[in-house]
């Protein structure tokens, strides 16, 4: 180990700065990682995952059942009413829009950054935004009245000419939304045709040989490939850099740009994209630690370093959230408007709507603040905790905005709470089915840390490793 | 088309083809189409065959009927348009003037009917005692019509039987009683004011001497005529002149309520109401009561006061008036009334008193008809003191009806057991007869019992003979307004059922031929109106729908002091000492006779709020003795059981602020068991408690709290309007002081200045531009508009689950709001529909482009454009939208959520009942107010036409109104083209008291509100109060989170965040 | 000397193995040097600064995204102006439908310029590389597989005027290379 430092160092200064130990524990060799990360893949499937994809699975037909139901009937089998028009459905779609962000943020914008630590956790991180991206997708698409009719939305002209109101921003986030998942997925799929390659190179059977191969594209790996490859990958890093931060934005669009009190903040655009870059980093770190808890030598490409690294940015957009909420507050004061005045001290004291908003508190803000401690940066426990703490506060932070604000607005004769249905419930408990299953099958069937990556990472990689300056 | 032969096969249907056939070639016709009226009418009388009859009307009107009046309903437009008569351009409506009878006179009306079946009703404004409007029954009567739960068959003891059995029991009838005289015969009937029947009854009883007629209105006025009648002499009825009272005292009545005292009334109170009147002084309006009313919401000052202490409190005005007029009448009457318990403010009645003194001969004192016969003829007593006995007040001749009696003078006889035929025409007294009298057991004892009912209900169950009644528009009929002027019921469509009208069983009772045609009732017309063409008036009458020179004769009264006193010392003191149950009129469901209405139903209470219930309504203090808790968010309420003298019934309570306290009143007309689906588990039957000596107020009541969770269907849960300004009011002093003082209340002043557009909105070029004005001065909150808009606009019924969810359809919602102390406080209402924004905050949110702007400043909603992202909603800061949760036009309200599992439909007659010209909307859209763009349209098309050839603008469009407008009786809601400077609407949207809702947020509202003004009398206590309800000047200092707390704090409904600052 | 692949068919490179990311850089250096063509050189993953080492200038792929990404705005401006302005224009919260209006339109031009230039980036990178591709005669060689996991290859075309059979061997002998193989095509 202290070798490989020493080694490390002299081979290139300016990686001095950025790193103190290495970033692949243990001197692991590139034959090393190939082999372990491919075993996860390639070995006889564990039992607990057939338990658990078999409940997961369970659950996702739940919620299919649920939108079916939905579908058939009417909106009305969920607690929507007026004047809460819009409750746990795009409540829950903002939530799993903000998740899918993490991956892409890891692997954008750490990439750009030179963030070298990212190799270990993009792929899984990247899978996991586009499962996220998938669930989140359901609610806009189903929530509408008359879902065979959403095609509307398309822009192509109706039977009578008719097309699409491009200013409004629920059109926006058509746009938005289907961009970032299909720049996600040419993104992700980028990044895995060399390890691919490597599992078509390794697999025995003829089968999985044809299905490898093909999902390879004939990777070669010889330099002119490596040469412009390298290139598109930085070209959609630095593409989809502006476009993680512009889906939370046109998101948030939907609420700032209306006239509802509690809606109406031009402060939503980085209150959000800050919001999703935490609650994403922390649903990561909550499926990569128990992961290697599972798969205990992953410890070494994953390693505490990474974890600590998670926590700050933790820490860092949790305070930055924990700011918005504050100076929301302020702006209400400061606005004189009774109406916003209203609407901010009925989130915090109005009668049924207060436990949301400090739970929103407690979870967001406080939980957070430990992770200025080495010491629980460190322990995963307790850092998975918080990170469960952290994704239930974002849920509750957008139902705050949402279904508070909507509660309670300009006309007080037409106020109304909001209960939920067991098929609102039901269908979200039914997401989470859905997103765990496509993470399980995910790990299953695909290497879940980016080989390539990591192994240029190492210190042998360097083409000058072990040479003297010159 | 098919769908609309819904009735019987009838014989000798009349073949139109044919008939047009013969028609085209013949010489007569020819005449006819040259002449207003066909002679044939006349000739029609010498025998012509009844369907020459119905032909000659049929050309007739085509020639009259498609203007506003119109004539006799041509039957031959009953049969399917095979072929298409010339006459007639389809989806075109057709006018007929006809009439509703009521237990307070007939309503005069003009029916819409389209492809042979009336589909929407107004008021007939040609008539002197309407303006046009409406009450919310009048509309929603024509859903009753095409009720597909109505009594549809005849039976007899419970089976099955042909209307020619029952002509021939009634002929074994008829001999079995002309033997004995009518010895054992009784008849039971409702209050219809028809001149046709009271015909036929002194028939029958010059037939059959010693049978018995009695009327029974549960909600009657018996008392008022005879306590008119012995202070004024006999068959007098008083008629109050409210466009000539300065001051006005209501003692406990509730004369601006549309649904219990017709539309008449408001005619004469509103423009003495309008602050921008000339000449007269704006009136004032005191009223006492026990819970509130609609008058109550619009008095200048308001007294709660229990309902038996009234007598108590009109005795001190007596007092107080007799000695300051020493008027001799007065005193001798004061002197005669039984000294009466219950708490008077003295120093209220005492200024109140004053003020009235100060406008003699000019004020008017008034009291409920249900009140008892001595306080009503105090009253008149009062009022002669006042002197406005012959000015304010006339008392008009009505036609003395002799050898009537009362129900329990029948019921008596029925228990001697003397009566072996008993006849009930319409009302339901088994359900609704006072409970001593125990009816239905005295019923079942009847051996033959004939029941004309229009649903197959409680009395029908106990009757042995069961005939389903026609509706009013299937049959001919008429009848006398509250003035006496007389009116024809025409019917607009052939009985959808097999059916019969009490005229006809009368009819055929004494000898006559059952008849199609109005025969009767032109025998009566010719009695009534002898001399001239009788075809001529005849016609006449139908066209403008009465006759004009009908009217009662009236009489300056002459007030008999002895004859009142008499009454007056026969008064029965009540004990005014613990909780007293007051009965009062249910605006949805009248006395229960709308039960099965899921219009009424589901049209909220004036005042609660509650649909789809009644409640027993306590005032909080009340509540806070009875350890009452509700919560206001959920609406859940615990039960009471409220007993008296062994009868009990358990019905939750309701906190209604402005209740008097110790005083618990519960409407009448809900918990009907057992007979239709929809009047199951809807509310709570209090007849049991009502007793022919307690018909209005059940004095000292047991009431227990016996706890449990009742979730009431409430419309608007949040009473208090925050400081927000949205109904804004003042008095009328600070309107002459600065008349546009509304215009900078609360949020519009001070503290926000509007926002400004960063580019100008590109104008709106058409030659209309429709805009709207609501005046919250004249605005009960009486529920005619949403009443009329559901008619209009095919709106859907929810039902209670999804009401108590929030999704109920009305385009049009009264916001009711209170304000000041929380046991005693102001009530406001506003009309709140879609304000159709020239920067309207929905339109730029739809994705789909659905909802969009159109030149004339209308707020576009197309529904096969709306995919229902519900966006629109959220962003429309007056939550006006409606979204279609549920398929509520095609699936039982039970089974909204069994989706495609249980089949779907419309029942045909409720599809009768739609309007073409509106599409029914499906599950997923979003819907509002259009502005009635379907009437828009067709005025904006006729003009055109009538334009012809010459410049669209060579002449104005035709002045018409939208669906609510026609139905306010207050003409609170104007409507019309506010380009045209001399547009009423444009003249009121200039109006100094004019505002529009939220002006801040620059969404530039095309409906704008005309602040409401109170005339307190400086002198009255706690006038300081009155005129206050927004507080404006508190809550620019306060800011919300006290107020908010101030609302967490108490679970009252009511909370006025700036009540303390008011009090203090 | 290893063969590779059907030996009927003609030369398609000699292939040559190293034994780190190091001595590949190096031996490439020559290789360049030596002025050869049509040759490659495989690795696990991108090694830094093996374009200079073999002579290869920057990528020109953004060239093409560019141009992938102006279509998109484009695009974005007629969908968005078109119906609004010109095809079918309507009154909306009484906006403007003139210039004015541009601000609602920003985000979509923007999805739609990152959309297609990353459609560009990708397809434009798979397409240059020649991928997919089903086969390749370096596949025919055994020990290539270890390309995908920890080996260093380098290949020089038959097809390269400077290839002679031996001359080249003897080249990168020299450069410590080690089983060197004669792949044949397929």
């Amino acid at each position: 180990m202290a070798n490989g430092t020493a080694t490390l160092e002299q081979a290139d200064p300016d990686i001095k700065a950025v790193q103190k130990v290495p970033l692949v524990l243990n001197q692991r060799s590139m034959s090393w990682i190939s082999n372990y990360v491919s075993s996860i893949v390639e070995g006889k499937t564990p039992k607990w995952w057939y338990i658990s994809i078999s409940i997961t699975s369970v659950l996702m037909m739940m919620c299919f059942a649920c939108f079916a139901y939905l579908i058939s009937t009417g909106i009305g089998v969920w607690g929507n009413n007026s004047p809460v028009f819009w409750a746990w459905d795009i409540t829950n779609f903002v939530f799993w829009i903000g998740i899918g962000h993490a991956g892409t943020l890891i692997s954008a914008i750490l990439f750009l950054l030179r963030q070298r630590w990212r190799t270990a956790i993009n792929r899984a991180a990247e899978a996991m935004t586009l499962f996220a991206v998938i669930c989140a997708g359901l609610y806009p698409g189903l929530h509408v009245g008359r879902v065979w009719m959403a095609w509307f939305l398309a822009p192509v002209p109706n039977a009578n000419g008719i097309w699409q109101n491009f200013r409004s921003p629920l059109l926006w986030d058509v746009f938005a939304v289907s961009t970032y998942f299909t720049v996600s997925v040419l993104f992700w799929y980028t990044g895995l045709v060399p390890d691919l390659a490597t599992l078509r190179d390794r697999c025995k059977t003829k089968t999985k040989k044809f299905i490898y191969g093909l999902m390879a594209l004939g990777w070669r790996g010889g330099n002119r490939q490596w040469r412009h490859y390298e290139m598109a990958y930085l070209l959609l890093a630095g593409l989809s850099t502006p476009l993680v931060l512009s889906v939370h934005s046109v998101v948030s669009f939907d609420f700032a740009t209306s006239v509802i009190p509690g809606w109406h903040t031009t402060i939503f655009p980085p209150y959000f994209v800050a919001g999703a870059i935490f609650g994403g980093f922390a649903m990561v770190l909550t499926l990569m630690i128990p992961a290697t808890m599972i798969w205990p030598s992953l410890r070494d490409l994953i390693s505490p370093q990474h974890v600590d690294k998670m926590c700050k940015v933790i820490l860092l957009t949790g305070s930055i959230v924990g700011y918005a909420y504050l100076m929301e507050l302020f702006i209400a004061w400061y606005s004189g408007n009774p109406y916003e005045k209203f609407a901010f001290w009925n989130r915090a004291f109005g009668s049924h709507s207060w436990w949301f908003y400090w739970s929103m508190m407690f979870c967001n803000v406080l939980s957070p603040q430990v992770f200025w401690f080495k010491r629980a940066r460190h322990n995963l426990w307790v850092v998975l905790t918080v990170c469960m703490c952290v994704n239930a506060g974002m849920w509750f932070e957008r139902f705050v905005i949402i279904g508070t604000s909507l509660q309670r607005d300009f006309f007080p004769s037409a106020w109304r709470l909001f209960h939920p249905t067991w098929v609102d419930i039901a269908t979200f408990v039914g997401t989470f089915g859905l997103f765990t299953t496509l993470f399980l099958i995910f790990i299953r069937f695909l290497p879940m840390v980016c080989m390539f990556e990591v192994k240029a990472v190492l210190p042998e990689a360097d083409p000058h490793y072990g040479e003297d300056k010159h | 088309m098919k769908r609309i032969l819904k009735h019987a096969p009838r014989e000798k249907r009349p073949k139109m083809w044919r008939s047009l056939g013969e028609l085209e070639n013949d010489p007569v016709f020819e005449g006819l189409l040259t002449k207003e009226f066909p002679e044939g009418a006349s000739v029609n009388q010498d025998g012509v065959s009844r369907r020459d009859f119905m032909r000659l009307m049929g050309a007739s009107a085509a020639l009259v009927g498609i203007s506003l009046a119109g004539c006799r309903r041509p039957e031959a437009l009953l049969v399917p348009f095979k072929n298409n008569n010339e006459w007639t351009i389809p989806g075109k409506f057709l006018y007929y003037s006809t009439a509703m009878p009521t237990r307070f006179g007939v309503m005069p009306m003009i029916a819409s009917t389209v492809d042979g079946r009336p589909t929407k009703l107004e008021g007939n404004p040609l008539h002197p005692e309407s303006n046009g409007g409406t009450n919310g029954f009048a509309q929603a009567s024509i859903l009753d019509l095409y009720d597909p739960y109505r009594a549809k068959k005849f039976t007899h003891k419970g089976q099955g039987a042909t209307e020619a059995e029952f002509t021939a029991a009634l002929a074994e009838l008829r001999k079995a009683h002309q033997k004995d005289g009518g010895a054992g015969l009784a008849f039971l009937v409702d209050r219809t004011h028809s001149p046709t029947r009271d015909r036929l009854r002194e028939e029958i009883l010059k037939q059959f001497p010693s049978a018995m007629w009695t009327e029974y209105e549960p909600l009657g006025g018996a008392n008022a005529r005879g306590a008119t009648e012995a202070s004024f002499g006999e068959g007098a009825r008083a008629i109050p002149h409210f466009e000539r009272a300065d001051i006005i005292l209501s003692l406990d009545g509730d004369f601006l309520n549309c649904n219990e005292m017709g539309v008449g009334y408001a005619r004469g109170f509103y423009p003495r109401r309008n602050p921008d009147q000339t000449g007269a002084p704006v009136n004032r309006l005191y009223v006492v009561e026990s819970a509130y009313t609609l008058t109550g919401g619009m008095a200048d000052h308001r007294l709660r006061a229990k309902a038996s202490a009234i007598p108590a409190i009109a005795v001190a005005f007596a007092k107080q008036i007799a000695a300051k007029t020493n008027h001799a009448g007065l005193t001798s009457l004061v002197g005669a009334y039984p000294s009466p318990e219950g708490e008077v403010d003295a120093k209220w009645v005492e200024e109140c008193a004053n003020d009235l003194l100060t406008a003699k001969s000019r004020s008017l004192v008034l009291t409920r008809p249900q009140q008892s016969a001595a306080l009503l003829t105090l009253v008149h007593g009062i009022n002669e003191a006042l002197g406005n006995n012959g000015t304010v007040i006339e008392t008009a001749a009505v036609p003395v009806s002799k050898n009537q009696t009362t129900i329990e003078q029948l019921t008596d006889v029925l228990k001697a057991g003397r009566i072996s035929t008993l006849f009930i025409f319409g009302g339901n007294p088994v359900y609704n007869a006072p409970a001593d009298l125990d009816f239905a057991s005295l019923l079942d004892s009847v051996p033959n019992s004939v029941r004309l009912g229009f649903f197959e209900d409680e009395t029908s169950q106990h009757s042995k003979w069961n005939v389903p009644a026609t509706h009013y528009l299937e049959s001919w009929g008429d009848g006398r307004s509250f003035e006496g002027i007389y009116s024809i019921i025409q019917p607009m469509i052939l009985p959808l059922y097999s059916g019969l009208s009490d005229l006809d069983i009368l009819a055929q009772f004494i000898g006559l031929s059952k008849t199609e045609g109005p025969e009767h009732v032109q025998d009566t017309f010719r009695q009534l109106f002898s001399g001239g063409d009788f075809s001529a008036s005849w016609n006449e009458a139908l066209r403008k729908g009465f006759v004009a020179t009908s009217a009662y004769p009236v009489k300056t009264p002459a007030f008999n002091a002895a004859t009142a006193s008499a009454i007056v010392s026969k008064a029965v003191p009540l004990i005014a000492s613990g909780i007293e149950l007051v009965f009062t009129q249910s605006p949805s469901v009248d006395d229960g006779r709308y039960a099965n209405n899921s219009w009424l139903q589901e049209t909220p209470d004036f005042v609660t709020k509650i649909t789809w219930d009644n409640a027993a309504l306590i005032s909080p203090a009340t509540a806070k003795k009875l350890g009452v808790k509700t919560d206001e968010d959920d609406q859940l309420s615990p039960y009471l059981e409220i007993s008296s003298n062994g009868k009990t019934v358990k019905i939750p309570a309701y906190i209604a602020p402005g209740q008097a306290d110790d005083s618990i009143s519960v409407a009448l007309g809900y918990g009907r068991k057992n007979v239709s689906h929809l009047m199951e588990n809807v509310g709570f039957d209090i007849y049991p408690l009502r007793r022919s000596d307690a018909m209005r107020v059940l004095p000292n009541v047991e009431v227990k709290n016996v706890g449990g969770e009742y979730h009431f269907a409430v419309q608007q849960i949040h009473a208090n309007m925050e400081g927000r300004d949205h109904a804004r009011e003042g008095t009328l002093e600070r309107f002459k002081s600065k008349p546009a003082f509304a215009k900078t209340m609360g949020m519009d002043g001070e503290p926000l200045p509007p926002n400004i557009s960063l580019y100008t909105n590109p104008p709106l070029t058409a030659p209309e531009q429709w805009a709207m004005t609501v005046d919250l001065n004249t605005c009960t909150g009486c529920n005619a508009c949403i009443v009329a808009c559901q008619a209009e606009n095919n709106v859907p019924v929810v039902g209670k689950d999804q009401v108590i969810k929030g999704r109920h359809m009305g385009w049009i919602r009264i916001d009711r709001y209170f304000g000041g102390d929380k046991n005693d406080p102001e009530m406001i209402a506003q009309a709140i529909m879609c304000q159709h924004c020239e920067n309207a905050p929905c339109e730029t949110v739809c994705p789909v482009n659905a909802t969009v702007h159109s030149e004339e400043g209308l707020n576009l909603m197309a529904y096969n454009r709306c995919i229902g992202t519900k966006y629109c909603a959220n962003n429309c800061p007056w939550k006006v939208r409606r979204f279609n949760f549920f398929d509520y036009n095609q699936r039982p309200l039970d089974e909204l959520y069994f989706g495609p599992v249980v089949k779907k439909g419309m029942a045909d007659s409720l599809q009768m009942s739609k309007n073409p010209n509106v599409t029914v909307r499906m599950r997923g859209v979003m819907e509002k107010c259009t502005f009635c763009i379907q009437r828009i349209e067709e005025a904006k098309i006729s003009h055109l036409v009538a334009a012809g050839a010459s410049s669209r603008n060579a002449k104005p469009m035709e002045e018409f109104k939208s669906a609510c407008q026609q139905a306010c009786s207050s003409d609170s809601i104007v409507f019309g083209n506010e380009k045209n400077p001399n547009s009423r609407v444009a003249r009121l949207r200039n109006n100094e008291r004019s505002y529009v809702t939220l002006k801040y947020l620059n969404t530039r509202p095309r409906v704008s509100y005309l602040a409401r003004i109170k005339n307190p009398n400086p002198r009255m206590p706690e006038a300081e109060r009155v005129g206050h309800i927004n507080t404006e000047e508190e809550h620019e200092e306060k800011g919300h989170g006290e107020t908010g707390k101030a609302h967490e704090a108490t679970n009252a409904p009511v909370m006025n965040l700036n009540g303390g600052a008011l009090k203090a | 000397m290893d063969i590779a692949g059907n030996t009927q068919a003609p030369v398609h490179a000699l292939a040559a193995e190293f034994d780190s990311a190091r001595s590949l850089f190096h031996a490439a250096e020559k290789i360049r040097d030596a002025g050869f063509r049509h040759w490659d050189v495989f690795s696990p993953f991108p090694i830094h600064g093996m374009d200079q080492a073999m002579g290869l200038k920057r990528s020109y792929l953004s060239k093409i995204v560019f141009f992938g990404g102006l279509t998109g705005t484009t695009l974005a401006t007629m969908v968005t102006f078109g119906p609004s302005s010109f095809i079918y224009p309507l009154i909306v919260m009484g906006k403007p439908t003139n210039l004015f209006t541009i601000p609602a339109f920003f985000p979509i031009m923007f999805e739609l310029t990152i959309l297609l230039s990353a459609f560009t980036a990708t397809f434009g990178m798979l397409i240059i590389n020649g991928l997919p591709r089903w086969n390749h005669p370096l596949f025919n060689w055994d020990r290539f597989k270890k390309v995908s996991e920890d080996g260093f290859f380098m290949a020089i075309e038959a097809r390269d005027p400077a290839f002679s059979e031996k001359r080249t061997r003897e080249l990168l002998e020299s450069l410590g290379a080690t089983n060197l193989t004669l792949v044949h095509e397929d």
